[in-house]
């Protein structure tokens, strides 16, 4: 079971590029947790899955790494702001009365 | 099987060019493609969309369908069979795409052959790594104070001589305290099986923490919403207040209001950085019974009160 995954592992085993890395940290796209050196570099598994998703849109819709960076930030806040608006929705269920 | 128009897929006419059929699939993409588009539809008509464009953007792969299609596959309402003998010559240009379970019976049975040829020539012989899995795990609250194991089904898509079967499959999957909404879990190899001899893919466990019929959750702090009543408010009272393990006595100081916002260091959701806390929101409630001698005494308090909720409206 992991929730981290190292530089390392992502390159080999997620056969990912090592360039291809660099990039999706360069935009912002995932940022790793712990590492100083990019050897060392570890990224959570949440973002492991951006990771992915990145390069499936980028694949598929065959767009370049900007395309693909706004798409992912507009995603992650979608995301965010729906999660937040269920939060405060059921918190507004709680306070006021039917 | 049912013969498949690619042109009419991808909305272009059959003798559209290349740039034509390259906007027409960009387009589309765009619009079902499973990771922007959460509609449960969405991924199966990607599927069908980059499938035809798989076809259509490869200038032999086309030759080769244009013929087919020409053979009299475009009857409509009639089965379709490929001519006896057929084999596809079209190998190469796959890009990756797809794994064999995502193509449909028709693609198969034209291309099947050169596709498995082409991805076969990708990896050195090696064969295509599994697919990865996602799956979502409802957590209860409770269950993120404390180590726990819990039983996860799921079912994983096979080929079994050439027909898509899925199996059924349940692992144990520890979960560590502290685990938070939108976390992945992540278990390697239990994704589907590789073809030949590669690695299986993994298996993600989404994790999506169940809303509790008291708590909250905002980051790693809870919200607990305490009614009150007025004069519990106005004079102060001690209240029972449930926690995630246990109950707690908290003390409401006199003149609270409705709304105010009180801290309990410490009996939120474990995170990275310690525990969070837990916050008691107080929801002044009126009492549901009257009678002569409340009214009575509401109406004294009313008088020596002198207090007036919309003063700010004056202003």
């Amino acid at each position: 079971m992991e929730l981290q995954v190292s530089y390392q592992e992502l390159c080999e085993y997620d056969e990912i590029d090592e360039a291809v890395v660099l990039r999706v940290v360069e935009y912002n796209i995932a940022a790793p947790v712990t590492g100083r050196d990019v050897a060392s570099w570890h990224f959570r598994t949440t973002d492991v899955s951006w990771i992915h998703k990145a390069l499936r849109l980028r694949r598929d819709l065959d767009i370049d790494w900007i395309a693909v960076a706004t798409i992912i930030d507009l995603l992650k806040q979608q995301q965010s702001l729906a999660e937040e608006n269920r939060r405060l929705r059921q918190q507004l269920r709680r306070f006021f009365s039917e | 099987m049912e013969f498949k128009d690619y042109y009419q897929v991808l909305g272009v006419d059959p003798q559209a060019d290349a740039k034509a059929i390259k906007t027409a699939y960009r387009k589309l993409a765009r619009t079902y493609h499973p990771d922007v588009n959460p509609d449960p539809g969405a991924e199966d008509k990607f599927k069908e969309v980059a499938e035809a464009y798989e076809v259509l953007k490869d200038t032999e792969r086309r030759a080769e369908y244009d013929e087919l299609r020409r053979y009299g596959g475009a009857r409509p309402g009639e089965g379709f069979e490929p001519p006896p003998g057929w084999e596809s010559n079209a190998y190469g240009a796959y890009n990756g795409r797809f794994s064999e379970e995502d193509f449909s019976e028709f693609f198969s049975s034209i291309f099947g052959g050169g596709f498995r040829q082409a991805q076969g020539s990708q990896t050195s012989g090696a064969g295509m790594r599994g697919q990865d899995i996602e799956i979502e795990v409802p957590i209860f609250l409770e269950e993120t104070v404390q180590e726990i194991s819990k039983p996860v089904s799921y079912r994983i898509p096979v080929s079994v001589d050439g027909q898509l079967q899925y199996e059924h499959k349940t692992l144990n999957v520890k979960i560590p305290v502290g685990i938070s909404e939108g976390e992945r879990i992540r278990l390697k190899g239990q994704g589907t099986p590789g073809h030949g001899s590669a690695p299986a893919g993994d298996l993600y466990l989404h994790v999506r923490l169940v809303p509790h019929p008291l708590f909250d959750v905002e980051g790693h702090n809870l919200v607990i919403t305490v009614p009150v009543a007025p004069w519990e408010a106005a004079l102060g009272a001690r209240v029972v207040v449930p926690t995630l393990e246990g109950k707690i006595n908290l003390t409401i100081k006199p003149h609270s209001q409705s709304g105010q916002r009180l801290r309990v260091k410490e009996r939120g959701l474990h995170g990275k950085s310690g525990r969070g806390d837990l916050y008691a929101v107080l929801k002044v409630v009126m009492p549901d019974y009257h009678n002569d001698k409340t009214d009575e005494l509401w109406q004294q308090l009313s008088r020596e009160a002198r207090f007036d909720p919309r003063a700010e409206w004056e202003r």
